[in-house]
């Protein structure tokens, strides 16, 4: 037990890590899920941990409240994105979604409620690891009954051809959007632990590197099902860490990983879990 | 003073027409969007800078850099994009290689060359400066100028006079088609790589010369832009990554001027939201990019 | 195929429990410092500085004897929460009684709380911005501040030429050069020199033409650059091709050889505010610059000066404190005496900041001399 203590207490800041980066690449997998490439979830992370810490620092406001304030307000703004750009398919959606995260990282340079390049300093610590936990384990269990569920056939269906899906009398577009909406809410809830774990925030930490993270994490994890993404965040976080000695040379290992995944293993690493358990 | 910032707008809009030319020519034969660009951009100017450090002369080192890049691209295709092409994956997969591709050329280049920003001998880059009337240049500049230019009117003759270019054509508009009528598809994709590559290797050779500064990261600087101007100019339209490229560099230099230069990229980035909600076949596109 | 991805995924495994939960370099002194520098990534040439001159300065202060001390170099990738992994990694470990860095503000407002909660003492030894020490009553450092450097530059220049204008460029998306421009401003508005045209930049932008040409129009007596070494270098070269003829007023950023390498005979005349000279002619600096540069075949700059002094800084507190332990090493350095370093006799003051006024250089046949 004591062993276990210190463990923690020496690697809670990596273990709250992954807890978010689970999150946000469980984020990126529900709109993938539904086919759609959406690459601008930084945008929504930054959306609500600016909102919910500027919440809790100026207004006062308790944790949750605004946190959940917050939430709501990525999923507003992924409403409102979405509504226009998902009439485009694959990539063009990929690249209206950049332009959407690069817009936001910007206006938080420039406004000044945002503390500019400077960032907002001395948020306090109320992302504790049982509350990224609980909520990981809440999104993984409620995202689960949604790919159980009539919607999730849906998505399923619009992922695998839009048309077909449209002629099975599923409404491609509502259906979308709903994804979309979700997965910006996950992405923003995520940005808020993320903010009131790690004291400080500032522009850099939503650049589009952060959303390429996300989508390895998703894919090398596989998105196949839900648990790929949370075993590929797993991997992907504490691989830096374990490769600290190569230094500079660092990303050709990522790299190479992410190469050997998409190319041998279409269906991620966690298709070698779910195999084993079947046999 | 407009007229200096015409003109700063149109040298760096060259360089970001010839270095999306890659981008769009890519997506425009085999449909899908190749991330790993910018490294190719960055690892042709690396290649040069060594070159030119060995004492090769400055034109050769160019041609050294721009046929690193194009092998660099046959690679990038066999490792990344065969694979897939052979199990006929769908559009994400062979992004998410090419962003993987990206990374290992950029962390090889980091590996070996450091976080450090490189540079030409002076010699080698200080070029004499012109002033006309309002506005000045160098010579280094007009070159670059008119050297993408010209690189692009050798892409579209090729395109249009030549056996390959025709063949190229013919892959991009229907390809099983054109593998009927006897076309290997999978050499028609290799010179595609090749060319679209150099290409790209050659427009981060001149930004480094531009710019005298080589870095692991140069490929940040262009990798966005590079897909607002295919997006402005329409994807797969040669003549529209030019318009595209100039149009970006010019509302880039003018946002400086008449707006704020805080938010220079963020308008960058607006056209290219507008553009593809307006009209996402672009200013020169023409395929239906929509889904029916 | 199987077999192997799952012997891959059990060495990573391994090697996270191997590598990541012990400081990778054992203790092998009296007293081990922990150092978090970004080696590598986007910020890699200025931890590169910082891991060469930390190294020379242990062996420097080993061979004193006066104390033994090794440091536990780590590198932080230029990744916040690799930076916050090392701090708490260190914080828990048990096995240092400092910590030097990390390299960037941004990481230190991530990463100070943690060693302030520990009681862990923290000396910076590049960051800048404004706030950091008050993040705890251990948290020191030994860089000189924007506001401490800039505006003696700025009243150098003023006072020795006409100036009536100024115009400023500076980066808007970095905290550091974001600092340079609150300082510069509040130094120019001070002495009522009018700010004629104001423009922003990016992190590595390498065209700035469109600023400088905005900027040329307004015809400023005066161009203050708020700006990283590479950045100034592409400003001072851009602004000479543009012929702009007024003069450049830079702050910690712009001392760094690349201010010249990168523009060649441009940068000639440039006016740099900083907290160490290259050519500082006390014996301590001049030994350390020679030292550098036969052991790593090149100048050494401002970062690796400053982290030279950190080990000259550590050496005395350590040698002065009541036992080896975080709480006492804190305490040392609250009333540590003046000690001699490269950067000149260096204290704290009362908030934990570094003390004095910096150095103002000027750029003449590409090297800094005194201005």
């Amino acid at each position: 037990m004591h062993a276990l203590t210190a463990f923690y207490s020496a690697h809670s800041a990596l273990i709250n890590q992954i807890g978010v980066n689970a999150l946000l690449a469980l984020s990126i997998w529900v709109t993938l899920a539904c086919g759609q490439l959406s690459l601008g979830n930084m945008g929504f992370m930054a959306i609500t941990a600016y909102a919910s810490v500027l919440l809790v620092l100026r207004a006062h406001w308790p944790f949750f409240p605004a946190v959940l304030a917050g939430t709501g307000l990525a999923a507003i703004a992924g409403l409102l994105l979405g509504w226009p750009v998902l009439r485009l398919r694959g990539v063009f959606l990929a690249i209206a979604t950049i332009g959407f995260g690069e817009i936001v990282r910007i206006f938080a340079v420039n406004l000044s409620v945002t503390g500019g390049a400077e960032g907002i300093a001395g948020i306090p610590q109320l992302a504790s690891t049982p509350i990224i936990y609980s909520s990981l384990a809440l999104a993984v269990f409620l995202l689960w009954r949604l790919t159980r569920s009539r919607a999730g056939r849906a998505f399923a269906a619009i992922a695998q051809d839009e048309v077909a899906a449209a002629g099975l009398g599923i409404d491609p577009a509502a259906y979308k959007l709903a994804a979309f909406a979700i997965g910006a809410a996950i992405a923003g809830y995520a940005g808020a632990l993320s903010a009131f774990s790690s004291f400080f925030i500032s522009p850099t930490d939503y650049s589009f590197g952060r959303v390429v993270d996300m989508l390895a994490s998703a894919v090398v994890g596989g998105i196949g099902s839900v648990g790929g993404p949370v075993l590929g965040s797993i991997l992907l976080t504490l691989l830096p860490e374990t490769l600290r000695f190569l230094q500079n040379y660092r990303d050709v290992i990522n790299g190479l990983i992410l190469l050997f995944v998409i190319v041998f293993l279409p269906q991620g690493l966690w298709s070698l879990v779910d195999r084993r358990r079947a046999s | 003073m407009l007229a200096q910032q015409l003109v700063n707008g149109l040298f760096i809009g060259s360089v970001y027409a010839l270095f999306a030319l890659g981008y769009t020519l890519i997506f425009g034969v085999l449909d899908i969007l190749n991330l790993a660009h910018a490294s190719i951009f960055m690892l042709g100017a690396f290649t040069t800078l060594v070159l030119v450090l060995k004492g090769v002369p400055l034109l050769l080192a160019i041609l050294g850099g721009a046929l690193a890049g194009g092998l660099l691209g046959v690679l990038l295709d066999r490792v990344a994009f065969w694979p897939l092409r052979r199990r006929q994956a769908g559009p994400l997969a062979p992004l998410i290689s090419s962003i993987a591709v990206g990374m290992i050329y950029v962390g090889t280049a980091n590996g070996i060359f450091g976080p450090d920003v490189r540079h030409f001998p002076f010699d080698v880059v200080r070029t004499p400066t012109y002033t006309i009337g309002p506005v000045t240049f160098t010579l280094a500049q007009l070159t670059i100028f008119i050297a993408s230019l010209a690189l692009m009117a050798g892409l579209q003759l090729l395109l249009r006079r030549t056996r390959l270019g025709a063949a190229i054509r013919a892959v991009a508009e229907n390809p099983r088609a054109a593998q009927l009528v006897g076309i290997d598809l999978e050499s028609v994709y290799a010179q595609t790589f090749f060319i679209a590559s150099a290409l790209g290797a050659v427009a981060g050779i001149l930004f480094a010369l531009t710019f005298n500064a080589v870095s692991s990261v140069m490929g940040s600087a262009v990798e966005l832009k590079g897909l607002a101007v295919i997006v402005l100019g329409g994807m797969g339209s040669i003549p529209g990554s030019l318009l595209g490229g100039l149009l970006i560099g010019l509302s880039e230099d003018l946002s400086v001027a008449y707006l704020s230069s805080g938010y220079r990229d963020a308008i960058v980035f607006a056209i290219l939201f507008l553009m593809l909600i307006i009209r996402p076949t672009g200013l020169l596109g023409k395929r239906g990019l929509r889904t029916a | 195929m199987r077999s192997s991805i799952r012997a891959l995924f059990a060495f990573f495994v391994a090697a996270f429990f191997a590598f990541g939960s012990l400081p990778a370099i054992a203790a092998s002194g009296d007293a081990t410092v922990g150092a978090v520098f970004d080696i590598s990534g986007a910020a890699g040439s200025y931890g590169d500085g910082q891991k060469n001159g930390l190294q020379l300065g242990e062996d420097y202060v080993n061979k004193n004897g006066r104390v033994h001390l090794s440091f536990d170099i780590e590198d932080a990738a230029t990744q916040k929460a690799q930076a916050v992994n090392l701090f708490q990694t260190f914080t828990t470990g048990g096995k240092v009684v400092a910590i030097v860095g990390p390299t960037l503000s941004s990481e230190a407002f991530a990463t100070d709380p943690i060693a302030v909660s520990a009681g862990m003492p923290v000396l910076g030894i590049s960051n800048t911005a404004n706030g950091v020490t008050a993040l705890g009553p251990c948290v020191f450092r030994n860089s000189l501040t924007e506001a401490a450097v800039v505006p003696h530059a700025l009243k150098a220049v003023i006072d020795r030429y006409h100036v009536n204008t100024a115009a400023i460029i500076y980066g808007n998306d970095d905290a550091f050069t974001k600092t340079d421009y609150d300082v510069a401003k509040a130094a120019l508005d001070a002495d009522h020199i009018k700010i004629v045209s104001t423009q922003t930049f990016s992190k590595g932008d390498v065209d700035f033409q469109a600023q400088l040409t905005s900027i040329k129009a307004a015809n400023p007596d005066l161009l203050f650059v708020g700006a990283l070494a590479v950045e100034a270098g592409h400003i001072v070269a851009d602004a000479h091709t543009l012929g702009i003829k007024s003069h450049v007023v830079g702050g910690n950023g712009l001392n760094s050889p690349q201010v010249y390498s990168l523009s060649g005979g441009a940068a000639d005349g440039v006016v740099v505010g900083a907290a160490w000279a290259i050519g500082a002619q006390n014996p301590g600096n001049i030994d350390f610059v020679e030292k550098y540069r036969v052991r790593f075949l090149k100048d050494p700059d401002q970062f690796a000066a400053q982290a030279f002094a950190a080990a000259q800084i550590m050496e005395n507190v350590l040698t002065a404190a009541k036992s080896l332990t975080p709480k006492d090493v804190c305490d040392s350095m609250k009333s540590m005496k003046p000690v001699n370093t490269v950067l000149g006799a260096f204290s704290f003051t009362s908030n934990r900041d570094a003390s004095g006024d910096g150095v103002v250089l000027v750029v003449k046949n590409g090297r800094f001399i005194g201005f």
